[in-house]
This record gives structure tokens, C-alpha cells and sequence, in this order.
């Protein structure tokens, strides 16, 4: 089982800074997942409703930090030619969890039961707590709020990167994303 | 400058150009042909000024190609770009892998939080 208790961060020493990968993650961002589009104000100076010239959202933006879902493919420096933008992920501080008889449970699910793939958590990835983050109980990636940002705020991205997660817990991220789009699904009647 | 929804940024790069001469500068007497060639690969004026207008003729090609269009590949949403993708590799292995999962539960909505994200 991976928990908090085992390292998914890589050394500081061994952190690519010059490239994001996979599972990096960013301090600071200004988190724009699950935007209110009913609240976003459009303005247009010459009346013309066809021609709208720019756009606002009157309310507290939300920085946090956030992950790189991206595969590394697509965000990797030796192929920053084919980066159109990155998809990110924002984290949410795991403390703030109402059900915390399922915490547990949520912190193991990061590594999918390949025996028996009953049941998971497949929105959340658990963040095990670091020194480089404020969460004192860990945090966790919250899939149903994933956005991107343009290529050229690669650099901007990467002066931010803070951790990188291993190769074996960045598997284990991707794997839980794509089951969370790919799964069957139970749809009401 | 006042940007649009939806209009791509516009970018002003300077450079140096070289124009493409449109006539011909260079001077020969009649029509004998072997003798102009024989100027040409004789002849270092010459050879030097051909040499300066195929070297204007690719700068002026480069400059078009990397500077003008600099800002192509700024928009996500340009379809130039899509064209330009190549196709990602799929491995049979990671589909087997997926389809495995097809019927596992999320049981992601017995878990909420208490924040800022109102959900």
C-alpha cells in the first residue's frame, strides 16, 4: 500500500528544475478549475455584443497549488514543441475532509487493487505531506477540477515546481485519472 | 491595442531583411552562356555577389517562416497546429490495463471538503 508513511516525492537533489513532468507540483498557482461560467461579466466598449473585448469574474480568486496531469510526453522539454498548453490539477488540503473515518481508506486507494479492482476514490489522489507543502495531514489532487494554461506560461510554471513525484507514484496518479474518465459508471435510471 | 474574444495576439518582431534583388544586377556582354558561367565560377566579384543574394533569398525565407509566424503556435485552439500533430503511440498492453478496471466503483462522493471550492 503507499501512504504517507512512504516517500512518492523524489530527492530534492534529484528534481528535474529545467523541465515538469508528470506529477510535478506547483506552488502559487491561480487555480481555475471549475469555473462558474453564469458569473464571468463580458464587456463590450462599442455596444456590440458580437465583439466582446475582454472578461471578469467578480470574486476572490483562488491560488493554491496545483499538479501537472499532463503526461510527460506532452511536457517534457525535449518535446516542447508539441506543448499547446498544461493541464493542471489543483490540491486541496486533506484536513479540510468531512468524512474522516474515510481518510484511511482514501490514502490507500492511490495504489489500485490490481487483484480485485472493486471500489476507489478515482477523483482524488492522495498527497503525502513535505516540508515543500503547508498541509500538515497531506493533501489531494482533486480531478473534477482540472484546467490548463497556455505554453507560454511553461516558464512561469516551472520557476514554481516544488516536487516531483516518482516514477511509481506518478503511474499510480495517471492510472487513477484514466480510470476516473474511463470506468463504466453506474448511471441513474 | 484592443484584443477581441477570441483573436489571437499579434507579435511585432524587427528584422534585419534582405530583399530579393527583383532585377538582375549583374552585366554581360551578348548571349554566350558558357562564357557568363565561366565569369561566375571565375569572377569573385561575382561569385560573391551571387553569393549574397542566395544568402539574402534563405535569410529572407528563414525570417518568414520563424519570425513572422512566431506566434502560431501560441493558440490552442489553432487548428494549423492540430494539423501539424503527429499521432500518439497507443500500446495494446495499456488498453488491456484500463478495460481491466471498466467496472471498479468510485466511491469519490462519500468524501467532500470544507473549503473555499463550495462542492
Amino acid at each position: 500500500m503507499m501512504s504517507g508513511k512512504i516517500n512518492m516525492f523524489l530527492s530534492e537533489a534529484s528534481i528535474e528544475k529545467n523541465t515538469l513532468r508528470q506529477g510535478d507540483i506547483i506552488r502559487d498557482v491561480h487555480l481555475l478549475g471549475a469555473v462558474n461560467l453564469n458569473g464571468i461579466h463580458y464587456s463590450s466598449p462599442a455596444g456590440n455584443h458580437k465583439e466582446l473585448a475582454s472578461w471578469n469574474i467578480p470574486s476572490k480568486p483562488i491560488f493554491g497549488n496545483a499538479m501537472v496531469v499532463s503526461h510527460s510526453c506532452e511536457v517534457a522539454l525535449e518535446n516542447k514543441v508539441k506543448v499547446t498548453s498544461i493541464i493542471l490539477a489543483p490540491l486541496r488540503d486533506i484536513h479540510k475532509a468531512t468524512a474522516k473515518e474515510r481518510i484511511n481508506e482514501l490514502i490507500n486507494s492511490n495504489l489500485i487493487d490490481q487483484e480485485n479492482p472493486s471500489a476507489s476514490f478515482l477523483k482524488y489522489f492522495y498527497v503525502a505531506p513535505n516540508q515543500s507543502l503547508e498541509y500538515t495531514e497531506g493533501a489531494i489532487v482533486d480531478f473534477s477540477k482540472i484546467f490548463s494554461v497556455r505554453n507560454k506560461c511553461y516558464d512561469s510554471l516551472l520557476e514554481n515546481k516544488v516536487l516531483q513525484l516518482t516514477e511509481d507514484a506518478s503511474a499510480s496518479m495517471a492510472l487513477k485519472l484514466a480510470l476516473y474518465f474511463h470506468r463504466k459508471g453506474l448511471l441513474a435510471a | 491595442m484592443t484584443r477581441y474574444f477570441g483573436q489571437q495576439e499579434s507579435y511585432t518582431k524587427t528584422a534585419e531583411i534582405i530583399p530579393f534583388p527583383l532585377s538582375n544586377t549583374s552585366s554581360s556582354s551578348g548571349t554566350n552562356f558558357e562564357a557568363l558561367l565561366t565569369d561566375v565560377f571565375t569572377n569573385p566579384a561575382i561569385e560573391n555577389h551571387l553569393k549574397g543574394i542566395i544568402e539574402g533569398a534563405v535569410m529572407d525565407a528563414w525570417v518568414k517562416s520563424h519570425l513572422t509566424n512566431f506566434g502560431k503556435h501560441d493558440d490552442p485552439f489553432d487548428a494549423i497546429y492540430i494539423s501539424e500533430l503527429k499521432a500518439d503511440n497507443i500500446n495494446s498492453p495499456d488498453i488491456e490495463k484500463i478495460s481491466k478496471y471498466l467496472n471498479i466503483v468510485d466511491l469519490s462522493s462519500s468524501v467532500t471538503f470544507d473549503d473555499e471550492w463550495e462542492d
